[in-house]
């Protein structure tokens, strides 16, 4: 998907659009953005607590619970908000005794729609607007 | 062929300790703000001994996040002096050039050096 950042495989997403903010203020709109991201999930989604942490170079995580993470991934002024399973140390030392993965994975499945409320209402669509349009297939093209 | 550092404007966070306890390491992050690519991301993790001063660790984080500003001083450095050098196919003739060229990089070496708490006059540093 030319122009938009990656996120960690598997993950529910949801995209704001940066571009418009100038040069010299892009950071602090981020770093209002994230401030933004914590306050309003933690509303709704009560099990999640701060936490900073990376996922790679590029995927910051935000929040986490026992099943997943919500992180924010940044290139191009488009900012990826996503929710995924964690693969942290401690989680995968907890799925070696039990099976917490597949737990995770229906609790994701169960958690979607409240992740995609709190993403809309922080200003973020499931794809860009200019491309909404365009049918889906041309991605894998 | 050399491969630049990750591009972008270097940040630290802050230092903290790696465990409540002793013993314990001073860690602080780089990730870099990239304004070309509207970009933030994770750089490095510098992790130090414990037994090291905070002020002294603190400096040595700064110093790393510094690095790739520093190395683009060096080039500019490196470049007047290719300008001044006859053999090189960048010389200018004309020493008026050559300084113009070096003064351009004035403010961004004052600040590098005002970052690092050392506000001694470049010249007292470049005769030392």
């Amino acid at each position: 998907m030319e122009g938009i950042p990656s996120s960690p495989e598997g993950a529910q997403v949801a995209l704001r659009d940066l571009r418009a903010v100038a040069p010299d203020t892009w950071f602090a709109a981020y770093t209002g953005f994230v401030a933004e991201i914590r306050r309003e999930v933690r509303q709704d989604m009560r099990s999640f607590d701060s936490i900073h942490r990376w996922r790679g170079c590029a995927g910051r995580v935000l929040l986490r619970n026992p099943y997943a993470d919500i992180g924010i991934t940044t290139d191009q002024g488009l900012a990826v908000v996503w929710i995924g399973e964690r693969i942290d140390r401690d989680y995968r030392i907890r799925c070696e005794w039990t099976d917490v993965s597949s737990a995770a994975q229906r609790w994701l499945t169960d958690i979607a729609p409240t992740f995609d409320a709190v993403t809309a209402r922080l200003g973020c669509t499931p794809d860009l607007p200019d491309r909404a349009g365009e049918p889906r297939w041309l991605e894998a093209a | 062929m050399q491969i630049p550092p990750t591009s972008g404007d270097w940040r630290a966070s802050d230092l903290c300790r790696s465990t409540a306890d002793w013993p314990f390491d001073w860690v602080a992050e780089i990730t870099t703000v990239d304004l070309a690519s509207h970009s933030h991301s994770f750089v490095a993790t510098i992790r130090q001994s414990g037994v090291r001063r905070f002020d002294e660790a603190l400096a040595n984080v700064r110093a790393m996040a510094r690095a790739p500003a520093m190395l683009g001083l060096l080039s500019s450095v490196a470049h007047v002096l290719d300008m001044s050098d006859p053999d090189h196919p960048a010389f200018v003739d004309s020493a008026a050039d050559c300084l113009d060229e070096l003064l351009r990089h004035k403010e961004a070496l004052r600040a590098l050096l005002a970052d690092f708490g050392t506000n001694v006059p470049v010249l007292a540093l470049a005769q030392s």
